[in-house]
């Protein structure tokens, strides 16, 4: 339950550390750095100081990773290593960081080679598809007589193409064409049938071809001609198999040779990961200051760490000092939290993160979001599937970061989601016992440990207005312990205090009414007197006093907001109800097994998505609009420590 | 009473006992658990279509997206849930699914109809404007690919007023018909 305490730290050494202690400080992972670029906006102080200027060498770096990240996706393709989720990390350690500067140009020149591979397979390949295009085109001709696209013979012309199976071509050629209604003189023959055409070669004269090529389109007759091709038929096709004879060779070279640069495929992994920390390296060079000889750093570094640093920085006899932040300055925000809370904190960073000086509101978002979920899903199958599924991944899979803090959050909701199902008798809906009576005859029914929300709804409103109830308590306990934290006494009671009695004295009226009213009366009568207190003039108190009261509408409809766990746990568990009843309605035989089974799948992995879904984004708005308007002080930035960062390998010796 | 519909409704008596169906309480019923489904199915198919087609854009431009999109497109869809379980419980009040169907009085029958309105009304017009807000969420998503969860969660703040609808549609079936 922390927001981790910060010093600034300063530390100034020899120009000709730099590199090093960069270096140094990146490995160590344990400072923020500050741009200080901003104090050069100062004449005097940019007369003595500047900053270097890397975005040429940025430039170069960040072309290499483009380069290299292209080659990878390229080797993916022919590596015979095969990367998934379930694939264990490399391990990446700083002897590689340090051997890297001389594989580097061996790797970016391979890169450059498979990718001038990659494209000239891709040529080959467009190659191919176009002869086979035009060899599938030629195949009908192969009888064909001529050699294309030369004259046969003086006053005699010839033409082909593909004719409808259903239209017949003599009755054009020959019938009676043309506007003198001469007999046409043309011979016909059929080259080539398939199922919707026959090919057909027209010979004829000179003088009637563009007549009969217009009386034979209306027939449905297609002209073909090869415009680009000499020679015979056979001999076009035999020069192209021999061409692709040539691209096939051509084919399995470059194949071969992508296969081999993609034996690189891990190195290249590791590659990026270097240069993209060196990257990191070069940029926070734009953070300092040098002077002549010397340069400048500040930054943020967690209390428990600012020793490190100063050790670190012994052997290159720099000037190190660390100091508390100034009441004008934000430090920046990490947050550190007991094991077993942590997989909540992607909930809040959602929202936004704490401010310095606020309170990080995990160690009480963690139990409400983990009892909120749990109500809503509130089915022992659906929680069962959660967790198992989610450790299951958690195990087995590589996944890292904050994507696995939400895995494990939804497990070990899932674990909630288990024992609210019990409470209400609910597993996969009313599986239970629609199956043991729809297929067994018995009468054997899931019976809930507590009680049946789908019959008894009233009962879980209430338990949801309690919860909702506890849960702004709370929120507003949080309130009432920063303000006396930070010494605003009067605040805590008029404030906060005054509201809480208020609040509680709610439902004690509905045992009590005496009693109840007497609490409701003094809370109420502590915020008329001391609301106002602001205003000028008795009048005025009086008035804000008064209007102050108004705020109850506001905590109101806060609680009656919490109605939603009722709502979300009886859709979840009566549209699982539904899907089995629609299954059940085959009966008791093999083809009612069979339907039951498939509507029962899609069915419940249908509705255990959507109320999945449904409890993730409503627990959280219960978190965010009704809890934190009460007492949560956000804005604070994340720490962004400066260190080493990997994407596809894991830190090792 | 005569059951059969005369087609030529040729006298007033006849006319009024055309239309004696009006005064079972088991099509009133069953008309309001009908409705709810119609009206909340109609207003997610809107509102998954208006979602839908700012969808499409973004995947164009970014086909690695669909996954994340596709859920944001599919969150007017739990209207029609709602509205499918509404209009579920109110059959099977109505006795659907047992051996024979419940003795409903024209009062329950009219009463079980009002009670599934606000599902249906709401169901249907809340869908529409949650299609609008995911359109306007996705098109977040075009300038900052990582924010999915807020866009989620803008979205869904709509849906809040359709589960108090699913809420009060809910608690008024069910005491209806005990």
């Amino acid at each position: 339950m922390a927001i981790v305490r910060m010093k600034k730290v300063t530390v100034v050494a020899m120009a000709e550390d730099k590199q090093a202690v960069l270096n140094d400080l990146m490995w160590l992972s344990a400072v923020d750095v500050s741009p200080l670029s901003e104090k050069l906006e100062d004449a005097e102080m940019a007369a003595i100081v500047s900053a270097d200027n890397v975005s040429e060498s940025l430039d170069v770096i960040n072309d290499n990773i483009s380069l290299l990240s292209q080659a990878l996706k390229t080797y993916r393709l022919y590596s015979t290593e095969k990367r998934s989720l379930f694939t264990p990390y490399q391990v990446l350690s700083r002897a590689d960081f340090e051997a890297f500067p001389d594989k580097e140009e061996k790797l970016l020149s391979n890169a450059r080679n498979a990718l001038r591979a990659e494209a000239e397979l891709n040529s080959v390949k467009a190659e191919e598809n176009r002869l086979d295009a035009l060899v599938q085109r030629l195949s009908p001709w192969k009888a064909l007589p001529f050699r294309l696209n030369e004259p046969v013979a003086d006053k005699m012309s010839y033409f082909f193409g593909s004719m409808p199976l259903k239209s017949d071509i003599t009755s054009v050629t020959e019938g009676i064409i043309g506007p003198d209604e001469e007999k046409a003189a043309a011979w016909t023959e059929c080259l080539a049938k398939d199922k919707a055409y026959s090919y057909c070669l027209v010979i004829c004269l000179a003088s009637q071809e563009r007549q009969l090529l217009s009386a034979l389109a209306e027939k449905g007759f297609s002209r073909i001609s090869f415009p680009d091709l000499r020679g015979t038929v056979l001999q076009n096709i035999e020069k192209i198999e021999k061409r692709k004879e040539e691209l096939s060779e051509k084919r399995d070279a470059a194949v071969k040779q992508l296969k081999k640069y993609a034996e690189d495929l891990s190195e290249v992994e590791k590659s990026i990961d270097i240069l993209s920390n060196n990257a990191r390296l070069t940029a926070v060079r734009e953070k300092i200051l040098n002077t002549q000889s010397a340069f400048v750093l500040q930054g943020w570094a967690p209390v428990d760490r600012v020793d490190e640093v100063g050790t670190l920085l012994e052997k290159y006899g720099a000037f190190f000092f660390s100091e508390d932040p100034s009441h004008d300055e934000e430090p920046p925000i990490k947050l550190k939290n007991a094991k077993i809370v942590q997989p909540f904190e992607p909930i809040t960073e959602m929202f936004a993160l704490p401010t310095y000086r606020g309170l990080d509101p995990n160690f009480m978002v963690a139990p409400f979001y983990f009892l909120f979920f749990g109500m809503m899903l509130s089915d022992a199958g659906y929680g069962l599937l959660l967790a198992i599924g989610g450790f299951l991944i958690l195990k087995f899979t590589n996944i890292r970061g904050s994507m696995r803090k939400m895995i494990k959050m939804f497990a070990m909701c899932g674990i909630s989601t288990v024992v609210w199902g019990f409470l209400f008798g609910t597993f996969f809906g009313d599986a239970v016992g629609v199956i043991s009576s729809t297929f067994f005859g018995s009468d054997l029914v899931l019976p809930p440990l507590w009680f049946d929300p789908v019959s008894d709804p009233i009962t879980l409103l209430i338990v949801s207005f309690v919860v909702g109830f506890i849960h702004i308590m709370v929120g507003l306990g949080l309130k009432m312990y920063m303000l006396i934290r930070d010494g605003h006494y009067f605040s805590a009671i008029f404030d906060v205090g005054c509201w809480m009695i208020l609040l509680a004295g709610i439902p004690v009226l509905l045992f009590s009414a005496p009693i109840g009213i007497i609490i409701v009366a003094a809370g109420a009568l502590g915020l008329i007197v001391t609301q106002g207190r602001d205003k000028k003039g008795i009048l005025g108190k009086i008035i804000g006093g008064v209007g102050s009261l108004y705020g109850i509408t506001g905590y109101m409809s806060d609680i009656l907001s919490y109605s939603r766990i009722l709502a979300l746990g009886l859709s979840a568990g009566v549209i699982g109800s539904v899907f089995n009843k629609l299954g059940s309605l085959g009966g008791a035989n093999i083809v009612g097994v069979i339907l039951f089974i498939v509507i029962f799948t899609i069915g419940h992995v249908l509705n255990l998505a959507l109320s999945t879904l449904g409890a993730y984004v409503h627990a959280s708005r219960l978190q965010f609009i009704e809890f934190f308007s009460k007492f949560y002080e956000s804005g604070g930035r994340k720490f962004d420590e400066f260190g080493i960062q990997l994407k596809y390998t894991e830190l090792g010796q | 009473m005569n059951p059969t519909l005369n087609p030529g409704l040729e006298t007033v008596a006849e006319t009024v006992n055309a239309f004696a169906f009006l005064e079972s309480g088991l099509f009133w019923g069953f008309l309001g658990a009908a409705l709810c489904a119609l009206l909340a199915f109609i207003g997610s198919a809107r509102g998954v279509n208006i979602a839908g087609e700012a969808a499409a854009g973004l995947v164009t431009e970014d086909p690695s997206m669909f996954g994340k999109i596709v859920i944001i497109e599919n969150l007017p869809a739990t209207q029609a849930i709602y509205g499918l379980l509404i209009a579920f419980v109110a059959v099977s009040k109505l006795g659907l699914f047992a051996p024979e169907l419940a003795e409903v009085s024209l009062l329950q029958g009219a009463l079980l109809f009002l009670a599934c309105m606000p599902m249906g009304i709401v169901g249907l017009i809340s869908a529409i404007y949650q299609g609008r807000t995911a359109a306007a969420t996705i098109s977040i998503l075009t300038k900052n690919p990582n924010e999915t969860s807020k866009c989620i969660l803008i979205t869904a703040m709509v849906e809040t007023f359709a589960i108090f609808a699913l809420l009060i549609s809910f608690l008024l079936v069910n005491f209806i018909i005990k």
